[in-house]
């Protein structure tokens, strides 16, 4: 009998029989069990990374700054500046407009669906790619007290239970479309490993079909071969983990694929288009069983040390002026989706690159790495508007090696927002003892960003909305266990008892 | 020293298995039986004392005469019948030629598939890894219109070095749209080779032998690092990734490095007659005056591009910034990554694992009386002989430390088996290896794959299972590779014995009663229907099937 997770979700806990030959139940099975019953908060974040280090400057275009503009030996981007064409993407606030290929967002903008947080960025900032990248996907920073190996969406889930799995949280909690590696941020917890899927298409397990009941009896042994008793936290364990997820995120990926598509996304777009197109279609796909609530995405190419623009004409040719008329058509087919499906207001996409661009720009038509950079926010549930102040361009000097800019919100501050008033969860379990550490600025520099609206109340978020919010939620649908784990600080999460 | 103290006694199959599973690829029942009862010191010699060559793969031979396995000249130039080439013969005559992205992939992995050093290929992939360049940012920057010396000919392509003058305006060359992709192969099959003859040599020629490729030249846009207009990326990258790892340089270096490297740049790259194209290096484009690093090193001006040399050497002797640590830090960075690569995928570097310490100073030493002898600091045969031989190495803590990439994966497994498959065309290995994450000359990123756990991403997982699936029901159910499977000595009804024998071929170890007993039950339920109670097919489709969910299991992602 070829017993699938389809199969099992169609016809309950009964057919679990058919993995009596199976020493343990595959750990999909004991979640997906517990987690029939449990309506969940609905709410998604999609995390969209920029990667390669956006230069938020030609992003959010500080069109009346003279240290931007042409301004003989005093102007910092004496070729790469923008200051025409952009009538159609003013931002109203008499100093910024977004770049002229961002003109889709532009209407996202005046809808009052998109948020941009200037001046982002953290104390002693990394001009490693690599380096910058692992602190926003974990969310420290060189002098944190916050040591993590785990990435900051991945501590979120894992806080919301701290020590026990949550119930109502699927398998498939998180996952990243359109790439086939993992992100940090989603990496790190010893329970929840999150697929990485490219497309829908390459996802399926493939056995020989001559003859079928050979396929099937091979398709039914590697499940069972991923369910043997192995020591606990040991390789093999972790790798049957994944193998679970694995096996039954395909069969959720088939589902999902058969969800049509309403708004094209553009072609050309490797990963970004493909990676949006899948996490719509989840989301839109009508099922109980789609529980995925953290999507990531990625758009690569943003490392633009040469040809970032023409000089001839900046806005239009180049590479940063593609990647970001790319960025328009894909998010704005998504937005479109979000919105045509009703969906619009529970989902908030959040933008991040690991630094922006120097603010002098080189001799090669592109900017080196730089520092401070802004980032967007965009759904239903944000308070549209620019916040974070406008980016000092004053004190830095011409020369290539002119200076960068200091930041003026630190990233944290941005997630935790999203933490406290998306999330709903206490932003202080996920950064620690940096939460109130002033040097990071979080927890005293969220007052002038807010940018998520209130939202009516759901039947969860009734519960509580601030604080410990969680724990009341567990304590409500998981009867009170959870509540204890909670209250610890510092926790160290342990893995789930298998039943 | 006692970490690197030398592994007592003979090796044992499991010991021998160990070493060629790092070391190489796995190896093959017979290679792992020659290796058994050796000593550690001339196992390992066996391994690691490579000729620049491979003494099979690059023996001169005849075209046509090969197949699989052949030396790569007597792989077939053309098909047996002009114009009609086989499935094989398009596959081999491609991967020979290496001409275009694809076929230069598949001429990596046959030469991992079939060389006779392995060691040096898996080297050459872990120093790809380590300073890598990527095919598309090549084509991404190269004019379409790019020629590459003077003829226009793509059959009379121009190795570097050469001296060329550039004909952009040559009358009568018709565009070629394919000409910037043979180019950039080129480039590239270049630069692999560099890693396959000088990777066990002096890691300081190799360091300035990568700067000064052209593939990394283009790859990392030095040739627009030019005096006045510096450009950094070359510059960081060299002491991030390639040397000494982040903390032990600052940003000033790193500027001051870059106009170090100013001129730095491949002369036939493109038609500007004011580029000197006697050599990579254009004094014209060179920053002047002196310059200094890492606080007190002064690079005096040098307009011959002897500065490249003096900053290398410069960051080789820099020393390490970890607390107590008298080593430079790029013997530090450098024996952690080949400890992680080759050892135990855990090992850390902030702060020092005890076994990074004792390679790097190994590496610092030169005294060439002590074997392996070190010929000279950062010798990297020496590095490795040393490491493999070592009690470290054999630790039962570092067996099965590391998850296969996924070139381990299925070179190991055609190893293994002694299993064939094709490599540059059609749902071949090219196609398998990006579908596991492992794209060759395109990792993510300049600081290579991510690797550990990051392998086992769910769609990478399901890409194992299904080449798993393409190997065991298209590749074996082809009825002249099913002989290969007919030669493997076990009986059609014992399946206790065909399952041991797959598992050790397959893992070199014994299986758990627990994966024993439920491979069993695979064997005893297998549907046999269709096959007439033919005990060859029998026995052919129990082997494809339990070799299917074998290369399947948690352990088969594990070396």
């Amino acid at each position: 009998m070829n017993c699938n997770r389809r199969q099992f979700m169609k016809t309950g806990l009964s057919s679990m029989a058919c993995f009596s030959t199976a020493s343990t139940m595959p750990l999909w099975i004991a979640r997906s069990a517990q987690a029939l019953g449990n309506p969940l908060d609905d709410r998604i974040l999609v995390i969209y990374q920029m990667a390669g280090g956006n230069d938020g400057l030609n992003t959010v275009i500080p069109y009346s700054d003279p240290k931007y503009l042409d301004n003989g030996a005093n102007s910092l981007r004496p070729t790469l500046h923008i200051t025409s064409g952009l009538e159609a993407t003013e931002l109203g606030d008499g100093l910024n407009a977004l770049h002229p290929k961002l003109v889709r967002l532009k209407n996202w903008y005046s809808a009052g669906k998109v948020a941009i947080v200037q001046n982002v960025g953290y104390p002693n900032p990394s001009l490693s790619h690599f380096t910058g990248t692992d602190y926003w996907e974990l969310g420290v920073s060189p002098g944190s007290t916050l040591t993590a190996t785990q990435g900051w969406a991945s501590r979120y889930y894992d806080n919301m239970c701290n020590g026990a799995p949550p119930p109502e949280v699927d398998p498939l909690a998180m996952m990243a479309g359109g790439m086939s590696r993992l992100p940090l941020t989603l990496s790190g917890s010893n329970y929840f490993l999150p697929p990485a899927v490219e497309s829908f298409e390459s996802y399926n397990i493939e056995v020989p079909t001559n003859p079928i009941a050979f396929g099937e009896h091979i398709r039914n042994y590697i499940e069972l071969m991923s369910n043997l008793n192995v020591p606990l936290n040991s390789s093999l364990d972790y790798i049957q983990r994944a193998a679970n997820i694995a096996q039954a995120s395909v069969e959720d990926m088939q589902i999902a694929a058969l969800t049509p598509i309403i708004n094209p996304y553009p072609s050309g777009s490797p990963t970004l288009g493909p990676g949006l197109d899948m996490v719509s279609r989840i989301i839109r796909t009508e099922s109980p069983v789609f529980k995925t609530r953290v999507f990531y995405v990625t758009q690569g190419g943003y490392d633009t040390h040469a040809n970032q623009s023409d000089g001839s004409d900046p806005a239009n040719n180049g590479t940063h002026p593609q990647l970001l008329d790319e960025m328009d058509r894909c998010l704005d087919a998504f937005l479109q989706d979000m919105a045509d499906s009703g969906n619009l207001d529970r989902v908030l996409l959040l933008t991040f690159s690991e630094f922006g661009r120097r603010p002098q720009e080189n001799g090669s038509n592109g900017t080196d790495h730089g520092t401070a950079s802004c980032l967007f926010a965009m759904g239903g549930g944000v308070n549209g508007g620019v916040y974070g102040g406008q980016p000092n361009l004053a004190p830095l000097t011409g020369g290539n090696q002119g200076g960068n800019l200091e930041h003026a919100v630190d990233f944290r501050s941005v997630y935790s927002i999203v933490l406290r008033d998306w999330l709903q969860v206490d932003p202080a379990l996920i950064f620690g003892p940096d939460f109130t550490n002033p040097a990071f600025n979080i927890a005293g520099g969220m007052g002038g960003i807010e940018f998520i609206a209130e939202l009516p109340e759901s039947n969860v978020t009734a519960v509580s909305k601030r604080g410990l919010g969680m724990a009341a939620i567990l304590t409500a649908l998981a009867g009170g266990a959870a509540v204890q784990h909670m209250m610890k600080d510092e926790q160290k999460p342990k893995r789930p008892a298998r039943t | 020293m006692a970490l690197l103290d030398d592994f007592v006694g003979p090796l044992n199959n499991a010991d021998a298995s160990h070493l060629l599973r790092r070391a190489g690829f796995g190896g093959t029942p017979t290679e792992r039986a020659a290796l058994t009862g050796l000593t550690a010191a001339a196992a390992v010699a066996y391994l690691v004392e490579i000729q620049p060559t491979d003494p099979h793969l690059d023996q001169p031979g005849t075209p046509g005469t090969g197949s699989f396995g052949s030396p790569l000249a007597d792989l077939p130039d053309d098909p047996v019948v002009p114009g009609s080439p086989t499935l094989i013969e398009l596959d081999h005559i491609t991967l020979k030629q290496a001409q275009y992205p694809h076929g230069l992939r598949g001429h990596w992995m046959y030469r991992m598939r079939y060389t006779s050093q392995p060691f040096q290929e898996q080297l050459a992939l872990f120093l790809h890894d380590h300073m890598p360049s990527e095919i598309e940012k090549l084509l991404d920057v190269l004019p379409n219109d790019v020629l590459w010396g003077n003829d226009g000919d793509p059959g009379n392509l121009v190795p570097p070095g050469e001296v060329q003058t550039c004909n952009l305006g040559l009358a009568g060359v018709p565009y070629d749209p394919y000409r910037k992709h043979e180019m950039v192969t080129r480039l590239l099959r270049d630069q692999n080779y560099l890693f396959r003859s000088e990777g066990v040599n002096r890691f300081e020629d190799l360091l300035l032998a990568v700067v000064r490729d052209p593939a990394m030249l283009v790859y990392l846009d030095n040739y627009l690092n030019v005096a006045g207009r510096p450009q950094e990326n070359l510059a960081r990258e060299l002491m991030e990734l390639f040397s000494l790892g982040v903390g032990n340089y600052s940003e000033n270096d790193i500027q001051q490095i870059a106009k170090c490297l100013t001129g730095e740049s491949f002369p036939n790259f493109r038609c500007e007659t004011t580029w000197d194209t006697t050599s990579g290096f254009i004094p014209l484009a060179h920053e002047p005056g002196g310059k200094f690093i890492f606080g007190s090193t002064a690079i005096p001006y040098n307009a011959a591009g002897a500065e490249t040399e003096m900053v290398i050497q410069a960051i080789l002797q820099k020393q390490s910034v970890t607390p107590n640590i008298a080593l430079p830090g790029a013997a530090m960075y450098m024996a952690w990554k080949l400890c992680r690569w080759f050892v135990n995928e855990n090992i850390e570097l902030n702060p020092p694992s005890p076994i990074v310490v004792e390679l790097a100073t190994y590496l610092m030493g030169d005294d060439a009386g002590v074997y392996p002898a070190r010929r000279y600091p950062y010798d990297i045969k020496a590095a490795m002989g040393k490491l493999f031989r070592s009690q470290f190495f054999f630790d039962s803590a570092n067996r099965f430390a590391i998850h296969k990439h996924p070139a381990d994966y299925i070179i190991g497994a055609l190893r293994a088996l002694e299993m064939v498959e094709l490599f540059s065309i059609g749902e071949g290995l090219n196609d398998q290896m990006r579908f596991m994450g492992m794209d060759l000359f395109q990792p993510p990123d300049v600081s290579g794959w991510h690797h550990g756990q990051a392998w086992l991403s769910a769609a990478a997982l399901v890409a194992r299972y299904n080449w798993a699936n393409r190997l065991c029901n298209v590749i074996m159910a082809d009825s002249g590779v099913a002989l290969l499977i007919d030669a493997y000595p076990v009986s059609n009804n014992d399946h206790a014995g065909m399952i041991d024998h797959l598992a050790d071929r397959l893992f070199h170890e014994p299986l758990s009663t627990d994966e024993e007993n439920r491979l069993l039950d695979f064997l005893n339920t297998m549907p046999l229907t269709g096959l007439g109670g033919n005990a060859i097919q029998e026995k052919r489709r129990k082997i494809r099937g339990a070799v299917h969910v074998m290369l399947s299991m948690p352990r088969a992602q594990l070396k």
